[in-house]
């Protein structure tokens, strides 16, 4: 049994706050693949996503103070991470939309997509190239459904801690994840069909 | 598109997150609404594709340079746990080297004044390089024991600074010594 089942994040913490710096090592470990996956999906660069990466465990390190395990360790740290990702795109400047800093519930539109697919209807898509058309797809959905979609994918969190985390109305979590789906099928709207037989 | 009332129920409803009242609710209406049952199989078909993007992870590299950044024995926030490990692990023998040697410093200034007798002397060289040589003794067996331990942390570098200090402080009592004395 790896031992990385056994034991909670809340006493890895614990470990790591009584002086064994390997269990942070730990830490790192178990959230590696999702936390990854989340900034590289959001910023669509790996390097910068390496570098955040970094970013979101060093402000966790300094943060550990005042985390006192209210909550989730997860929902805490990919709410650092979120804002980790959010700046950087701020600073970036990579949004298709402007980034409201407040919630605005009129902030939900279906994009209007253009037919990105080049092949033809009867041809086959194999699971590699549908992966790459749903990355290109997820890529151009606007920051705020995207960030939405992609916390709910890999953190964990149910969408009342996403509100939470991210500081909007539920309702409005759950319009933006809706419009990032529909968005979603839009973009993938002539492809949709062919990869049924993928799935 | 969904009837207005069960957009959000929707979404609730495909990741499991809607309470057992409102998904029999929900499930009743789309049970008769054709808008609804085909809206519902398109987006569980959309979150079924999102569940396949792929997967990533950060390279050794940058775990190796977070890691660096850890402080191994030491929490900041944990004052007592700081203190409690600065005298645990390997940290004790230099403490204690420290502490010894700081003692015998102090001691073998007790007296200013008083003339040194050439035989005390050599005691007091020979004793003070002993004390050299044992210091360099500990930290051999320091090294073996711990071969794995980061001597390049800001606190270990300190630490040796310190005991620097005190052999350096010795030498000069010894050069001290031996001028007044001969």
């Amino acid at each position: 049994m790896d031992i990385q089942d056994v034991v909670s994040d809340s006493e890895l913490i614990q470990k790591y706050n009584n002086g064994d710096g390997r269990a942070f090592g730990k830490l790192i470990d178990r959230y590696n693949q999702p936390l990854m996956s989340y900034l590289q999906r959001m910023v669509s660069d790996r390097i910068a996503a390496h570098d955040l990466f970094q970013d979101t465990f060093f402000k966790v390190i300094r943060a550990l103070p005042r985390y006192h395990e209210r909550g989730k360790f997860s929902s805490w740290l990919f709410g650092i991470a979120h804002h980790v990702a959010i700046d950087f795109l701020r600073k970036q400047k990579r949004a298709r939309q402007h980034l409201k800093s407040d919630c605005e519930t009129n902030d939900m539109e279906l994009a209007d997509y253009e037919d990105h697919t080049s092949m033809r209807p009867d041809e086959h898509y194999d699971q590699q190239e549908l992966k790459t058309l749903l990355k290109q797809a997820v890529e151009t959905l606007p920051v705020e459904q995207k960030e939405v979609l992609l916390l709910r994918q890999y953190s964990g969190m149910t969408f009342k801690e996403i509100s939470e985390q991210i500081n909007c109305p539920l309702n409005t979590v759950l319009g933006r994840m809706r419009y990032a789906l529909l968005n979603l099928r839009k973009s993938l709207s002539g492809d949709i069909g062919e990869f049924d037989h993928v799935l | 598109m969904f009837c207005k009332k069960y957009e959000n129920n929707a979404v609730l409803y495909l990741y499991d997150e809607l309470d057992p009242k409102a998904a029999k609710e929900f499930k009743a209406h789309v049970h008769h609404c054709p808008k609804c049952r085909r809206a519902l199989n398109e987006m569980q078909h959309t979150v079924q594709l999102v569940s396949t993007l792929p997967k990533e992870r950060a390279d050794r590299s940058a775990i190796r340079h977070i890691m660096h950044h850890v402080e191994k024995p030491f929490s900041i926030t944990n004052k007592m746990a700081k203190w409690r490990t600065w005298f645990s692990g390997s940290r004790l023998p230099w403490a204690l080297a420290a502490a010894a040697a700081s003692v015998i410093l102090v001691l073998s200034l007790w007296n200013p004044f008083s003339v040194p007798d050439p035989n005390q002397a050599y005691d007091l060289l020979a004793w003070n390089s002993g004390i050299d040589v044992e210091l360099d003794h500990i930290e051999l067996e320091i090294t073996e024991m711990y071969p794995d331990y980061d001597y390049s942390t800001e606190e270990t570098q300190h630490i040796e600074t310190r005991i620097d200090l005190i052999e350096s402080s010795m030498k000069s009592l010894s050069q001290d010594i031996e001028t007044m004395s001969f």
